[in-house]
């Protein structure tokens, strides 16, 4: 049906010491590419225009091969988490919406209170926390 | 058993298999046509791809830009001669299961890492419906 577009730290090769990547982590991580090129393959566009069909199929399958290749070498456990949430979070919402693209978030510009300070820097501080682990690869268009 | 499974295959289609193809050379980047073989739209134009078993996986293998075709042979280790990762390992074995339409667990898909191995797998898999 649906697929997104996951982003996950893999071995780079079978044979490379020194990563922390559990076994596990790896099998979920390749595991949850699997299933995005699965979801691609029966991926319906909510349009039900076949160009739409293509386009999406080929968006989902070229921003999985993008974002994995870029973070397949992470080592820190607390990124590779958060990879994966924002890899199931994409997916389920992506399946939910049949829109393949990610979901974005209304934030004004200088719309958040920050605690101390009223300069551009706490506003970007908070801006990135606030940011949805869906949109975490994401940069903001403004 | 490759032979035998040959001929039981041979048997059940044309004798060439077609596979959707958009209207790009074969030696365009494999990863997109690959994708878009894997989703079967039925209304592009079609490309023959040999019969068999090892004639498709080396020829599939052939489409992908990330190998040389002058490294590649039957016993060419993916991640060891060919260079490749696991994840071009993930899509690899995808783009054989849906050539060859089966559908091959994870726990069976990450121990294949040569040509020959799936060939000797795939041929299980079809001894197994015929």
């Amino acid at each position: 049906m649906n697929s997104f577009q996951a982003f996950f730290p893999v071995r780079y090769n079978g044979y490379q010491n020194g990563y922390q990547m559990t076994t596990a982590t790896r099998q979920e991580v390749l595991g949850l590419y699997r299933r995005i090129f699965r979801l691609a393959r029966k991926w319906q566009a909510a349009s039900g225009q076949m160009e739409d069909t293509i386009k999406e199929k080929q968006y989902i399958l070229n921003e999985a091969r993008t974002l994995f290749q870029k973070n397949k070498n992470l080592t820190d456990t607390d990124l590779i988490k958060q990879c994966i949430d924002e890899c199931t979070a994409r997916i389920e919402i992506g399946l939910h919406y049949q829109i393949p693209y990610p979901r974005p978030i209304h934030l004004p510009p200088m719309g958040l209170t920050p605690l101390r300070g009223r300069g551009l820097r706490s506003q970007e501080k908070l801006r990135k926390f606030s940011k949805p682990v869906y949109l975490k690869s994401h940069d903001e268009v403004s | 058993l490759c032979a035998a499974a040959q001929a039981a295959h041979a048997g059940h289609g044309p004798a060439t298999q077609h596979y959707p193809f958009p209207n790009r050379g074969p030696e365009k980047a494999w990863g997109s046509a690959v994708g878009l073989t894997a989703c079967a739209v039925s209304s592009w134009s079609y490309i023959a791809v040999p019969p068999g078993i090892k004639d498709p996986v080396l020829y599939i293998l052939k489409l992908y830009d990330k190998i040389g075709p002058e490294r590649l042979s039957v016993n060419s280790h993916f991640m060891k001669d060919l260079g490749l990762d696991s994840l071009d390992q993930v899509e690899i074995i995808m783009a054989m299961e849906h050539e060859f339409g089966l559908e091959i667990p994870d726990v069976d898909a990450e121990k294949l890492m040569c040509p020959q191995e799936t060939v000797d797998y795939i041929a299980d898999k079809k001894d197994v419906y015929e």
